[in-house]
Protein backbone atom coordinates (compact mmCIF):
# COMPACT_ATOMS: atom_id res chain seq x y z
CA UNK A 1 0.00 0.00 0.00
CA UNK A 2 1.20 3.50 -0.85
CA UNK A 3 0.48 6.96 1.72
CA UNK A 4 -1.25 9.77 0.90
CA UNK A 5 2.42 11.37 1.29
CA UNK A 6 3.95 9.17 -1.68
CA UNK A 7 0.61 9.58 -4.01
CA UNK A 8 0.88 13.19 -3.64
CA UNK A 9 4.54 13.44 -4.02
CA UNK A 10 4.17 10.92 -6.83
CA UNK A 11 1.30 12.88 -8.69
CA UNK A 12 3.61 16.05 -7.88
CA UNK A 13 6.52 14.79 -9.71
CA UNK A 14 4.28 13.04 -12.72
CA UNK A 15 3.17 16.61 -13.60
CA UNK A 16 6.30 18.54 -13.27
CA UNK A 17 8.13 15.73 -15.48
CA UNK A 18 8.91 16.70 -19.04
CA UNK A 19 6.80 20.06 -18.44
CA UNK A 20 9.57 22.22 -17.43
CA UNK A 21 11.27 21.34 -21.15
CA UNK A 22 8.35 20.84 -23.20
CA UNK A 23 5.77 23.87 -22.61
CA UNK A 24 7.50 26.67 -21.04
CA UNK A 25 8.80 28.91 -24.20
CA UNK A 26 5.78 28.39 -25.97
CA UNK A 27 4.03 29.12 -23.46
CA UNK A 28 5.80 32.23 -22.76
CA UNK A 29 5.79 33.47 -26.11
CA UNK A 30 1.70 33.16 -26.09
CA UNK A 31 0.87 34.99 -22.96
CA UNK A 32 4.35 37.09 -22.73
CA UNK A 33 4.99 38.23 -18.80
CA UNK A 34 2.03 36.70 -17.40
CA UNK A 35 2.85 33.44 -18.40
CA UNK A 36 3.34 32.59 -14.91
CA UNK A 37 -0.60 32.94 -14.43
CA UNK A 38 -1.76 30.16 -17.32
CA UNK A 39 -0.42 27.21 -14.55
CA UNK A 40 -2.25 28.62 -11.99
CA UNK A 41 -5.91 29.08 -14.10
CA UNK A 42 -5.20 25.55 -15.61
CA UNK A 43 -4.19 23.66 -12.26
CA UNK A 44 -7.92 25.23 -10.66
CA UNK A 45 -9.48 23.43 -14.43
CA UNK A 46 -7.10 20.08 -13.49
CA UNK A 47 -8.78 19.95 -10.24
CA UNK A 48 -12.38 20.02 -11.85
CA UNK A 49 -11.65 17.80 -14.16
CA UNK A 50 -9.53 15.41 -11.12
CA UNK A 51 -13.05 15.55 -9.08
CA UNK A 52 -14.60 13.71 -11.76
CA UNK A 53 -12.23 10.99 -11.27
CA UNK A 54 -12.38 10.73 -7.90
CA UNK A 55 -16.44 10.04 -7.76
CA UNK A 56 -15.72 7.53 -10.26
CA UNK A 57 -13.40 5.84 -8.20
CA UNK A 58 -14.87 5.97 -5.16
CA UNK A 59 -18.05 4.61 -6.83
CA UNK A 60 -15.90 1.69 -7.52
CA UNK A 61 -13.66 1.02 -4.02
CA UNK A 62 -10.49 -0.84 -4.93
CA UNK A 63 -10.38 -1.11 -8.52
CA UNK A 64 -8.25 0.67 -11.34
CA UNK A 65 -9.37 2.12 -14.30
CA UNK A 66 -9.24 -1.05 -16.55
CA UNK A 67 -10.89 -2.46 -13.81
CA UNK A 68 -13.73 -0.40 -13.62
CA UNK A 69 -14.22 -0.54 -17.98
CA UNK A 70 -15.00 -4.10 -17.36
CA UNK A 71 -17.29 -3.88 -14.79
CA UNK A 72 -19.43 -0.84 -16.05
CA UNK A 73 -19.22 -1.61 -19.64
CA UNK A 74 -18.99 -5.67 -19.78
CA UNK A 75 -15.84 -7.50 -20.70
CA UNK A 76 -15.77 -7.25 -24.52
CA UNK A 77 -16.46 -3.29 -24.66
CA UNK A 78 -14.32 -2.95 -21.44
CA UNK A 79 -11.34 -4.87 -22.55
CA UNK A 80 -11.52 -2.63 -25.87
CA UNK A 81 -11.57 0.56 -24.42
CA UNK A 82 -8.97 -0.25 -21.51
CA UNK A 83 -6.92 -1.37 -25.18
CA UNK A 84 -6.82 2.36 -26.04
CA UNK A 85 -6.15 3.54 -22.48
CA UNK A 86 -3.19 0.81 -23.17
CA UNK A 87 -2.01 2.81 -26.34
CA UNK A 88 -2.58 5.94 -24.80
CA UNK A 89 -0.52 5.62 -21.58
CA UNK A 90 2.10 4.09 -24.07
CA UNK A 91 2.51 6.98 -26.66
CA UNK A 92 2.50 9.34 -23.65
CA UNK A 93 5.70 7.70 -22.66
CA UNK A 94 7.02 7.71 -26.09
CA UNK A 95 6.59 11.23 -25.71
CA UNK A 96 7.82 11.55 -22.61
CA UNK A 97 11.15 9.36 -24.03
CA UNK A 98 11.38 12.06 -27.34
CA UNK A 99 10.98 14.77 -25.39
CA UNK A 100 14.23 13.67 -23.06
CA UNK A 101 16.46 12.65 -25.77
CA UNK A 102 15.44 15.60 -27.66
CA UNK A 103 17.02 17.69 -24.18
CA UNK A 104 19.89 15.31 -23.85
CA UNK A 105 21.55 15.77 -28.04
CA UNK A 106 20.51 19.43 -27.75
CA UNK A 107 22.58 20.11 -24.14
CA UNK A 108 24.59 17.37 -22.78
CA UNK A 109 25.40 14.79 -25.66
CA UNK A 110 24.77 15.50 -28.81
CA UNK A 111 26.41 12.85 -30.62
CA UNK A 112 24.36 10.09 -28.53
CA UNK A 113 21.50 8.09 -30.65
CA UNK A 114 18.23 8.99 -29.22
CA UNK A 115 17.54 4.85 -28.82
CA UNK A 116 20.18 4.54 -26.70
CA UNK A 117 18.35 7.07 -24.37
CA UNK A 118 14.99 5.60 -24.40
CA UNK A 119 16.48 2.16 -23.90
CA UNK A 120 18.26 2.77 -20.55
CA UNK A 121 15.47 4.62 -19.60
CA UNK A 122 13.03 1.97 -20.62
CA UNK A 123 14.81 -1.12 -19.05
CA UNK A 124 15.32 0.36 -15.82
CA UNK A 125 11.45 1.87 -15.64
CA UNK A 126 10.35 -1.62 -16.33
CA UNK A 127 12.44 -3.01 -13.74
CA UNK A 128 11.45 -0.69 -10.95
CA UNK A 129 7.47 -1.68 -12.46
CA UNK A 130 8.69 -5.57 -11.39
CA UNK A 131 8.84 -4.42 -7.85
CA UNK A 132 5.58 -3.16 -7.81
CA UNK A 133 3.59 0.37 -6.59
CA UNK A 134 5.05 0.60 -3.21
CA UNK A 135 8.73 0.17 -4.67
CA UNK A 136 7.81 3.08 -6.91
CA UNK A 137 6.29 5.06 -4.58
CA UNK A 138 8.77 4.46 -2.05
CA UNK A 139 11.60 5.38 -3.96
CA UNK A 140 10.14 8.68 -5.70
CA UNK A 141 9.89 9.89 -1.62
CA UNK A 142 13.31 9.25 -1.36
CA UNK A 143 14.36 10.86 -4.46
CA UNK A 144 12.27 14.10 -4.24
CA UNK A 145 14.09 16.13 -1.10
CA UNK A 146 17.11 15.93 -3.44
CA UNK A 147 15.45 17.14 -6.33
CA UNK A 148 13.67 19.75 -4.54
CA UNK A 149 16.27 21.46 -2.44
CA UNK A 150 19.44 21.48 -5.35
CA UNK A 151 16.10 22.63 -7.90
CA UNK A 152 15.41 25.69 -5.66
CA UNK A 153 18.97 26.74 -4.49
CA UNK A 154 20.49 26.83 -7.83
CA UNK A 155 17.18 28.48 -9.19
CA UNK A 156 17.34 31.30 -6.44
CA UNK A 157 21.27 31.18 -6.73
CA UNK A 158 20.41 32.46 -10.36
CA UNK A 159 17.93 34.85 -9.27
CA UNK A 160 20.25 36.59 -7.02
CA UNK A 161 22.63 37.58 -9.78
CA UNK A 162 20.05 38.52 -12.67
CA UNK A 163 15.94 39.04 -11.00
CA UNK A 164 14.44 42.09 -12.32
CA UNK A 165 11.23 43.36 -11.39
CA UNK A 166 10.57 45.23 -14.81
CA UNK A 167 10.35 42.26 -16.40
CA UNK A 168 7.11 41.41 -15.53
CA UNK A 169 5.99 45.45 -16.73
CA UNK A 170 2.93 46.13 -18.03
CA UNK A 171 1.22 44.22 -15.32
CA UNK A 172 -2.25 44.20 -17.30
CA UNK A 173 -1.74 42.38 -20.71
CA UNK A 174 -2.98 44.43 -23.80
CA UNK A 175 -5.94 42.30 -24.68
CA UNK A 176 -7.15 42.29 -21.68
CA UNK A 177 -7.81 39.34 -18.57
CA UNK A 178 -10.30 37.48 -20.69
CA UNK A 179 -7.40 36.26 -23.32
CA UNK A 180 -5.39 34.81 -20.41
CA UNK A 181 -8.48 33.31 -18.86
CA UNK A 182 -9.27 31.83 -22.53
CA UNK A 183 -6.25 29.87 -22.64
CA UNK A 184 -6.38 26.54 -22.15
CA UNK A 185 -2.55 25.74 -23.39
CA UNK A 186 -1.62 23.54 -20.23
CA UNK A 187 -5.15 21.80 -19.91
CA UNK A 188 -4.76 19.04 -21.54
CA UNK A 189 -0.67 18.63 -21.21
CA UNK A 190 0.19 17.97 -18.27
CA UNK A 191 -3.35 18.19 -15.77
CA UNK A 192 -5.59 15.61 -18.37
CA UNK A 193 -2.22 12.89 -18.10
CA UNK A 194 -2.34 12.73 -14.32
CA UNK A 195 -5.17 10.13 -15.65
CA UNK A 196 -2.70 7.32 -15.61
CA UNK A 197 -2.66 7.52 -12.03
CA UNK A 198 -6.20 6.10 -11.24
CA UNK A 199 -4.01 2.93 -11.77
CA UNK A 200 -2.29 3.41 -9.05
CA UNK A 201 -5.12 5.38 -6.75
CA UNK A 202 -6.82 1.78 -5.09
CA UNK A 203 -3.18 1.26 -3.74
CA UNK A 204 -3.36 4.33 -1.42
CA UNK A 205 -3.92 3.69 2.09
CA UNK A 206 -6.37 6.80 2.80
CA UNK A 207 -8.07 9.35 1.37
CA UNK A 208 -6.45 9.09 -2.07
CA UNK A 209 -9.03 11.80 -3.62
CA UNK A 210 -7.45 14.23 -1.23
CA UNK A 211 -3.70 13.36 -1.84
CA UNK A 212 -4.57 13.82 -5.68
CA UNK A 213 -5.94 17.06 -5.28
CA UNK A 214 -3.15 18.19 -3.46
CA UNK A 215 -0.93 16.68 -6.06
CA UNK A 216 -1.90 18.56 -8.79
CA UNK A 217 -2.60 21.92 -6.41
CA UNK A 218 1.00 21.51 -5.50
CA UNK A 219 2.62 21.01 -9.22
CA UNK A 220 0.61 23.93 -10.62
CA UNK A 221 2.13 26.24 -7.98
CA UNK A 222 5.30 24.46 -8.36
CA UNK A 223 4.81 25.53 -12.62
CA UNK A 224 3.52 28.39 -11.93
CA UNK A 225 6.79 29.99 -9.67
CA UNK A 226 9.20 28.42 -11.86
CA UNK A 227 7.72 30.43 -14.88
CA UNK A 228 7.45 33.35 -12.25
CA UNK A 229 11.22 32.47 -12.12
CA UNK A 230 12.31 32.48 -15.77
CA UNK A 231 10.41 35.91 -16.60
CA UNK A 232 12.27 37.84 -13.76
CA UNK A 233 15.43 35.87 -14.73
CA UNK A 234 15.37 36.39 -18.83
CA UNK A 235 12.57 38.33 -19.80
CA UNK A 236 9.89 37.70 -22.46
CA UNK A 237 11.40 38.24 -25.50
CA UNK A 238 14.81 35.90 -24.67
CA UNK A 239 13.05 33.01 -22.51
CA UNK A 240 10.27 32.50 -25.77
CA UNK A 241 13.46 31.79 -27.89
CA UNK A 242 15.17 29.56 -26.01
CA UNK A 243 14.67 25.73 -26.42
CA UNK A 244 15.40 24.95 -23.04
CA UNK A 245 15.09 27.96 -20.37
CA UNK A 246 15.41 26.30 -17.38
CA UNK A 247 18.66 25.41 -18.40
CA UNK A 248 20.07 28.28 -19.69
CA UNK A 249 18.83 30.19 -16.94
CA UNK A 250 21.29 27.98 -14.66
CA UNK A 251 23.66 28.20 -17.17
CA UNK A 252 24.48 31.76 -16.57
CA UNK A 253 25.28 31.10 -13.10
CA UNK A 254 28.99 32.49 -12.39
CA UNK A 255 29.96 33.42 -9.28
CA UNK A 256 33.18 34.26 -8.66
CA UNK A 257 34.25 32.04 -10.74
CA UNK A 258 34.08 29.49 -8.34
CA UNK A 259 29.98 28.46 -8.79
CA UNK A 260 30.14 27.16 -12.48
CA UNK A 261 28.60 24.77 -15.02
CA UNK A 262 25.70 24.32 -11.88
CA UNK A 263 23.09 23.20 -15.08
CA UNK A 264 24.56 19.76 -14.58
CA UNK A 265 22.37 19.79 -11.40
CA UNK A 266 19.64 21.06 -13.40
CA UNK A 267 20.12 18.20 -15.63
CA UNK A 268 20.45 15.36 -13.46
CA UNK A 269 16.76 16.74 -11.48
CA UNK A 270 15.25 17.05 -14.99
CA UNK A 271 16.61 13.40 -15.93
CA UNK A 272 15.12 12.11 -12.43
CA UNK A 273 11.60 13.74 -13.03
CA UNK A 274 11.01 11.97 -16.55
CA UNK A 275 12.14 8.46 -14.81
CA UNK A 276 9.58 9.20 -12.17
CA UNK A 277 6.57 10.48 -15.04
CA UNK A 278 7.80 7.44 -17.60
CA UNK A 279 7.58 4.64 -14.98
CA UNK A 280 4.03 5.65 -13.76
CA UNK A 281 3.25 5.29 -17.95
CA UNK A 282 4.47 1.71 -17.78
CA UNK A 283 3.24 0.90 -14.40
CA UNK A 284 0.37 1.95 -16.23
CA UNK A 285 0.10 0.38 -19.50
CA UNK A 286 1.40 -2.56 -18.11
CA UNK A 287 -1.15 -3.10 -15.27
CA UNK A 288 -4.12 -2.50 -17.92
CA UNK A 289 -2.40 -5.52 -19.68
CA UNK A 290 -1.87 -7.73 -16.16
CA UNK A 291 -5.64 -6.71 -15.20
CA UNK A 292 -7.09 -7.53 -18.86
CA UNK A 293 -5.53 -10.61 -19.83
CA UNK A 294 -4.54 -11.67 -16.74
CA UNK A 295 -1.35 -13.23 -17.58
CA UNK A 296 1.08 -15.46 -15.40
CA UNK A 297 4.18 -14.52 -16.11
CA UNK A 298 5.65 -10.41 -15.92
CA UNK A 299 9.08 -9.66 -17.35
CA UNK A 300 8.11 -11.46 -21.01
CA UNK A 301 5.10 -8.31 -21.21
CA UNK A 302 7.50 -5.41 -19.54
CA UNK A 303 9.87 -6.76 -22.57
CA UNK A 304 6.96 -6.31 -25.08
CA UNK A 305 6.35 -3.30 -23.66
CA UNK A 306 10.14 -1.73 -24.00
CA UNK A 307 9.80 -3.13 -27.86
CA UNK A 308 6.17 -1.18 -28.72
CA UNK A 309 7.24 1.68 -26.40
CA UNK A 310 11.10 2.48 -27.88
CA UNK A 311 9.42 2.38 -31.25
CA UNK A 312 6.90 4.76 -30.28
CA UNK A 313 9.57 7.04 -28.88
CA UNK A 314 11.19 6.99 -31.91
CA UNK A 315 8.16 7.74 -34.22
CA UNK A 316 5.83 9.84 -32.04
CA UNK A 317 6.64 12.86 -33.95
CA UNK A 318 9.08 14.11 -36.82
CA UNK A 319 10.65 17.29 -35.79
CA UNK A 320 9.48 20.36 -32.59
CA UNK A 321 7.63 22.36 -35.44
CA UNK A 322 5.26 19.55 -35.92
CA UNK A 323 4.86 18.56 -32.40
CA UNK A 324 4.62 22.00 -31.70
CA UNK A 325 1.41 22.33 -34.50
CA UNK A 326 0.16 19.35 -33.10
CA UNK A 327 0.18 20.24 -29.37
CA UNK A 328 -1.36 23.52 -30.45
CA UNK A 329 -4.27 22.10 -32.59
CA UNK A 330 -5.18 19.10 -31.62
CA UNK A 331 -3.90 18.00 -28.04
CA UNK A 332 -6.44 19.59 -25.67
CA UNK A 333 -9.19 17.74 -27.82
CA UNK A 334 -7.09 14.60 -27.87
CA UNK A 335 -6.42 14.26 -24.14
CA UNK A 336 -9.88 15.68 -22.96
CA UNK A 337 -11.30 12.09 -24.79
CA UNK A 338 -9.20 10.28 -22.42
CA UNK A 339 -9.22 12.77 -19.64
CA UNK A 340 -12.95 13.63 -19.03
CA UNK A 341 -15.31 12.04 -22.23
CA UNK A 342 -14.55 8.59 -21.41
CA UNK A 343 -14.01 9.40 -17.45
CA UNK A 344 -17.52 11.06 -17.72
CA UNK A 345 -19.22 8.83 -19.65
CA UNK A 346 -18.41 5.85 -17.42
CA UNK A 347 -19.22 7.77 -14.36
CA UNK A 348 -22.70 8.53 -15.74
CA UNK A 349 -22.85 4.77 -16.90
CA UNK A 350 -22.43 3.94 -12.91
CA UNK A 351 -24.97 6.25 -11.49
CA UNK A 352 -27.37 5.54 -14.35
CA UNK A 353 -26.44 1.28 -13.30
CA UNK A 354 -26.99 2.30 -9.78
CA UNK A 355 -30.00 4.26 -9.65
CA UNK A 356 -31.85 1.20 -11.96
CA UNK A 357 -30.77 -1.26 -9.59
CA UNK A 358 -31.84 0.26 -6.46
CA UNK A 359 -35.23 0.55 -8.54
CA UNK A 360 -35.22 -3.02 -9.69
CA UNK A 361 -34.67 -3.78 -5.87
CA UNK A 362 -37.45 -1.74 -4.56
CA UNK A 363 -39.85 -2.98 -7.07
CA UNK A 364 -38.54 -6.72 -5.92
CA UNK A 365 -39.41 -5.65 -2.38
CA UNK A 366 -42.95 -4.70 -2.72
CA UNK A 367 -43.98 -7.09 -5.13
CA UNK A 368 -43.31 -9.59 -1.94
CA UNK B 1 18.32 -4.29 -42.25
CA UNK B 2 19.98 -7.54 -41.75
CA UNK B 3 21.36 -6.26 -38.59
CA UNK B 4 17.96 -5.67 -37.52
CA UNK B 5 16.13 -8.76 -38.09
CA UNK B 6 18.92 -10.67 -36.57
CA UNK B 7 18.61 -8.61 -33.26
CA UNK B 8 14.93 -8.81 -33.17
CA UNK B 9 13.82 -12.44 -34.57
CA UNK B 10 15.94 -13.87 -32.23
CA UNK B 11 14.89 -12.08 -29.05
CA UNK B 12 10.92 -12.18 -29.74
CA UNK B 13 11.43 -15.89 -30.76
CA UNK B 14 14.02 -17.13 -28.11
CA UNK B 15 11.00 -15.74 -25.48
CA UNK B 16 7.82 -17.33 -27.54
CA UNK B 17 10.12 -20.51 -27.41
CA UNK B 18 10.63 -20.64 -23.71
CA UNK B 19 6.63 -19.41 -23.17
CA UNK B 20 5.36 -22.51 -24.84
CA UNK B 21 7.25 -24.86 -23.48
CA UNK B 22 6.11 -23.60 -20.39
CA UNK B 23 2.29 -23.95 -21.85
CA UNK B 24 1.53 -20.45 -21.39
CA UNK B 25 -0.93 -19.95 -24.45
CA UNK B 26 -2.19 -17.01 -23.23
CA UNK B 27 0.96 -14.92 -22.70
CA UNK B 28 2.36 -15.65 -25.67
CA UNK B 29 -0.52 -14.41 -27.89
CA UNK B 30 -0.17 -11.42 -25.59
CA UNK B 31 3.58 -11.05 -25.74
CA UNK B 32 2.78 -11.21 -29.47
CA UNK B 33 -0.18 -8.81 -29.74
CA UNK B 34 2.43 -6.39 -27.91
CA UNK B 35 5.66 -7.00 -29.59
CA UNK B 36 4.83 -7.15 -33.08
CA UNK B 37 4.06 -3.89 -33.57
CA UNK B 38 6.34 -2.41 -32.19
CA UNK B 39 8.28 -4.73 -34.39
CA UNK B 40 6.47 -3.08 -37.26
CA UNK B 41 7.09 0.09 -36.08
CA UNK B 42 10.54 -0.31 -35.65
CA UNK B 43 10.60 -1.57 -39.57
CA UNK B 44 9.69 1.26 -40.64
CA UNK B 45 12.20 3.24 -38.91
CA UNK B 46 14.88 1.32 -40.13
CA UNK B 47 13.48 1.86 -43.70
CA UNK B 48 13.51 5.64 -43.40
CA UNK B 49 9.93 5.92 -43.78
CA UNK B 50 8.57 5.68 -40.35
CA UNK B 51 4.75 5.91 -39.02
CA UNK B 52 4.71 9.17 -37.49
CA UNK B 53 1.71 8.47 -34.54
CA UNK B 54 0.82 12.06 -33.98
CA UNK B 55 0.01 12.55 -37.73
CA UNK B 56 -2.08 9.55 -37.38
CA UNK B 57 -3.99 10.55 -34.42
CA UNK B 58 -4.30 14.30 -36.17
CA UNK B 59 -5.65 12.28 -39.30
CA UNK B 60 -7.60 10.28 -37.23
CA UNK B 61 -9.42 13.27 -35.43
CA UNK B 62 -9.83 15.47 -38.43
CA UNK B 63 -12.11 12.18 -40.12
CA UNK B 64 -13.89 12.43 -36.53
CA UNK B 65 -14.68 16.05 -36.82
CA UNK B 66 -15.17 16.45 -40.15
CA UNK B 67 -18.05 13.33 -39.71
CA UNK B 68 -19.54 15.45 -36.65
CA UNK B 69 -19.26 18.59 -39.10
CA UNK B 70 -17.11 20.76 -37.45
Amino acid sequence: MISRWQFTLLINNFLLGTTLFVSIQALIQQTQQHAWIIPLWNGCLGLIVSVLWILLMRAHPGKTLAQILQEVWSRPVGTAIALLYFFHFSSIAGWVLHNMSDFMNGTIMRDTPKSVFHIMFLIVACYTVAQGAEGMARLNQLVTPFLFLPFWFVLLLAASINWNWERFLPVYPNEGWSSLFGNFAMLGYPFMETIALTMLYPYVKRSPGRAMVWGIGMAAVSISAILFMIIGLMGVERASRLTFPVYTVVQEVDIGETIVNVQSIISVVLLILIFIKLQVLIYGAHNVLQQMFRPKTQWPHLLALTILVSALAVSIYENGVQNGEFIKQYLNLYFSFYGFFLPSLLLLSTWLKNAYRRRNHGNQRRGR
Amino acid sequence: MLAFHAWFVPLIGYVVFRLLRRRLYRDVILFLCVSVPGYGLWLGIVNHRPIIITEVIARIMDAIMKVFGS
